[in-house]
């Protein structure tokens, strides 16, 4: 395509997506005077936040005394001491301002008798430092972020934000180091546009789709890590992956945690129930991932289930049928549909299965993104989101802590945005042909490719490579080998084939430039994996059983070249706080 | 409304609504009958979690002519 035929905008700022994220920034700019345009692959509503139900952690201190210092130490030691203390900080101070707003906004919080904010208990978050249990988790109904999409998506149309819905975005366009603005096409028509603005924010979500089983709805590729990438920049800790251990075998949909609370329990294949081995108090009812690491042990030691005896069975043929209607409505359900079982009668299939990526592109608390260990910040772009990595989960994220990220960070990246749009002159500077020729190209020849392997066979291929050979528990050789075959895989895109040569809505193009970025990321977790030779959090290795705080008490920062070769830098964790209104939670074992 | 338009619509957000859309569409939506192509759209165009519901939380669908395409999908897989 010649590039007179690009259609070009200009904005103040662009966020690109539309989650809770990207939308909670776009409504902060957008009651600026500054423009903002907000560019989403799917219409927002459509975008992954939707599916979270749990809730919103902040210590409103609605159901008894709660104090954001609580909630701050639950999250360091959550962590296991890898997030950032003065981003956390940041976090947990401004979650009772962020839930109110919201309230404010319009969400539909659910209530106590009162008329307050009513507050559940959710996993890791305790009172006066680990003592008693917090009820912290703030939802609207079991629908917390269906109501957040909906009510965000409303203020920013009554701020008049000029939404670019169903425009896929290719790549970062950077002049002179700076970012500048994205190159993006129209699904719809087919026209290929170049949005210029000073301000880029990426909140283009979580990269759960590098994994055969994985929660993520099928949006989650982690479009904007690829392009941080691809542009030669870092992803930080990419080896940090939450699994939740029971995801249905070969379609990943939850079986939640409340299955083995009314009493469900796991077996492997000869029939045993294996959870009292390695937990004999808590047993089926440990924690994510003590269950998790049990399953896969299994399967390691050849007592995997199935065919290829990779997965464990769930049991709850033992509960009365009345109680799993009752108690778990929409399991049986589920299993039908997806397992192909009747759960009142027989086991239901069930493999480790991810749930959340913590690692991603890098930035301070202000949300700008960050080039280098020593924290260098790349102008002009800034990330909010799970596919951000301001460090406030470190190397394990607590429940309900992700949807206060979105709207905590969605919300300073408006500030910073908007503080920076006020220092800069509004001339926009002029990009070179060959800048948006080099992105075109590329483009172009994904288009036009026609190798000798479908999309779709690659990514199946990327996918079974990340579950086998980057799973919950890690070795040296199992890494190594997932990095032999995955840097093949990598390879291989360039003999992707492309059988629709069309720009108008051409879902095998989409796809197999999502398949790009998800092939960087997941050479991105493999090297980083294999690297950090310690466990701590949800790194967990077989051969470096222990934290090590003295090497390793650092972010991994890792980039790739063209070749799917990588380079290392490391930053050092924020220890010290932002302000002195609350003391460093000191370094110690995380037991629960 | 062509079938890759509609693939892409079956993006809900959600992995099992994602799932079951998509792979209905890819497998049936070109031999579906006009008027049933048009009820599909409306179909899958609905909030995500109204589909949720009836595909996997036994609710009933809210329009009658639902009916059909959610038997489809629940015993398709
Ligand atoms: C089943 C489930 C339940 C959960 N429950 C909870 C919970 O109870 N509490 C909690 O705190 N967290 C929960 N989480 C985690 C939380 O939902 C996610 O971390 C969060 O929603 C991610 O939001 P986001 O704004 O970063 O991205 P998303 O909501 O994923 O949005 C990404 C946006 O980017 C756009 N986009 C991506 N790529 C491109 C591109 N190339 N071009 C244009 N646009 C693009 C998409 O269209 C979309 O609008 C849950 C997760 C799952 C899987």
């Amino acid at each position: 395509m010649e590039n007179s035929k690009i259609i070009k905008h200009t904005h103040d700022a662009i966020v690109i997506g539309a989650g809770g994220s990207g939308l909670r920034a776009t409504m902060g700019i957008s009651q600026s005077k500054h423009s903002v345009a907000c560019i989403s692959k799917v219409f927002p509503t459509r975008s992954h936040t939707v599916a979270a139900q749990g809730g919103i952690s902040g210590a409103l201190g609605n159901m008894g005394e709660d104090d954001w210092r609580w909630h701050m130490y639950d999250t360091v030691k959550g962590s296991d001491w890898l997030g950032d203390q003065d981003s956390i900080e940041y976090m947990c101070k401004n979650a009772v301002e962020s839930i109110i707003e919201l309230e404010h906004f319009g969400v539909p919080f659910s209530r106590t008798e009162e008329g307050k904010i009513y507050q559940r208990p959710f996993g890791g978050m305790t009172t006066e430092y680990g003592k008693g249990i917090a009820q912290r988790t703030c939802a609207a109904a079991d629908r917390t972020g269906h109501a957040i999409l909906h009510t965000l998506y409303t203020q920013a149309l009554k701020n008049n934000v000029d939404f670019y819905i169903e425009y896929f975005v290719i790549d970062l366009v950077f002049e002179e180091g700076k970012c500048i603005g994205v190159l993006a096409w129209c699904l719809d028509d087919g026209t290929i546009h170049l949005f210029q603005s000073h301000i880029v924010i990426l909140a283009t979500g979580g990269h759960g789709r590098t994994y055969q089983s994985s929660t993520s709805a099928h949006t989650c590729t982690g479009d904007g890590n690829g392009m941080i990438l691809r542009a030669g920049l870092p992803l930080m800790d990419m080896e940090f992956i939450q699994f939740h251990p029971t995801g249905i075998y070969g379609a990943g949909c939850l079986i939640t945690e409340g299955a083995r609370g009314e009493g469900g329990y796991l077996t492997n294949s000869e029939g045993e129930r294996f959870m009292p081995k390695y937990a004999p108090n808590a047993k089926d009812l440990a924690s994510r991932d003590v269950v998790s690491r049990a399953i896969q042990m299994e399967v390691n030691a050849g007592r995997g289930v199935g065919e290829d005896k990779d997965h464990a069975l769930l049991h709850l043929e033992h509960l009365d049928a009345s109680i799993i209607h009752e108690k778990l409505p929409g399991i049986t359900e589920t299993a039908k549909i997806f397992a192909g079982v009747d759960a009142t009668t027989d086991p239901i299939p069930v493999i480790p299965t991810v749930h959340y990526n913590m690692g991603g592109t890098p930035t301070n608390h202000y949300t700008e993104v960050i080039a280098t260990g020593d924290g260098k910040t790349v102008e002009g772009l800034m990330a909010v989101g799970e596919g951000a990595c301001v460090s406030v989960h470190g190397a394990n994220r607590l429940g309900s802590n992700s949807l206060l990220d979105l709207i905590v960070f969605g919300k300073s990246a408006a500030e910073t945005a908007c503080s920076l749009l006020d220092k800069k002159t509004k001339n926009h500077i002029d990009i070179k042909s060959s800048t948006i020729s080099d992105i075109m190209d590329n483009f172009e020849s994904t288009r036009n490719s026609s190798g000798d392997i479908g999309t779709a066979e690659l990514r199946d291929k990327m996918q079974k490579t990340m579950q086998r050979y980057a799973p919950v528990y890690r070795d040296d050789e199992t890494l190594k080998k997932g990095i032999d075959i995955m840097h093949g895989l990598f390879k291989d895109f360039k003999n992707v084939s492309v059988s629709d040569k069309s720009l108008i809505w051409n879902t095998d193009l989409v796809e197999t430039l999502e398949l790009n970025n998800l092939l960087y990321q997941a050479l991105a977790t493999l090297y980083s994996a294999e690297n950090r030779e310690e466990s701590r959090g949800s790194h967990a290795r077989d051969d470096y059983p222990d934290r090590d705080d003295k090497e390793w008490l650092k972010h991994t920062m890792v980039s790739i070249d063209n070749d799917g070769g990588k380079k290392f830098d490391y930053k050092p964790v924020k220890l010290d706080t932002l302000t002195d209104e609350v003391e460093t939670v000191k370094l110690k074992a995380r037991t629960y | 409304m062509r079938l890759s338009e509609v693939i892409w619509k079956c993006r809900k957000g959600i992995r099992e609504v994602d799932i079951l859309l998509s792979r209905y569409t890819e497998k049936f939506y070109p031999g579906l009958s006009e008027e049933d192509k048009k009820n599909y759209i409306e179909f899958i165009d609905q909030d995500t979690y109204d589909i949720l519901d009836v595909l996997v939380n036994d609710k009933k669908p809210t329009n009658k002519k639902f009916l059909k395409i959610v038997e489809a999908l629940k015993s398709f897989n």
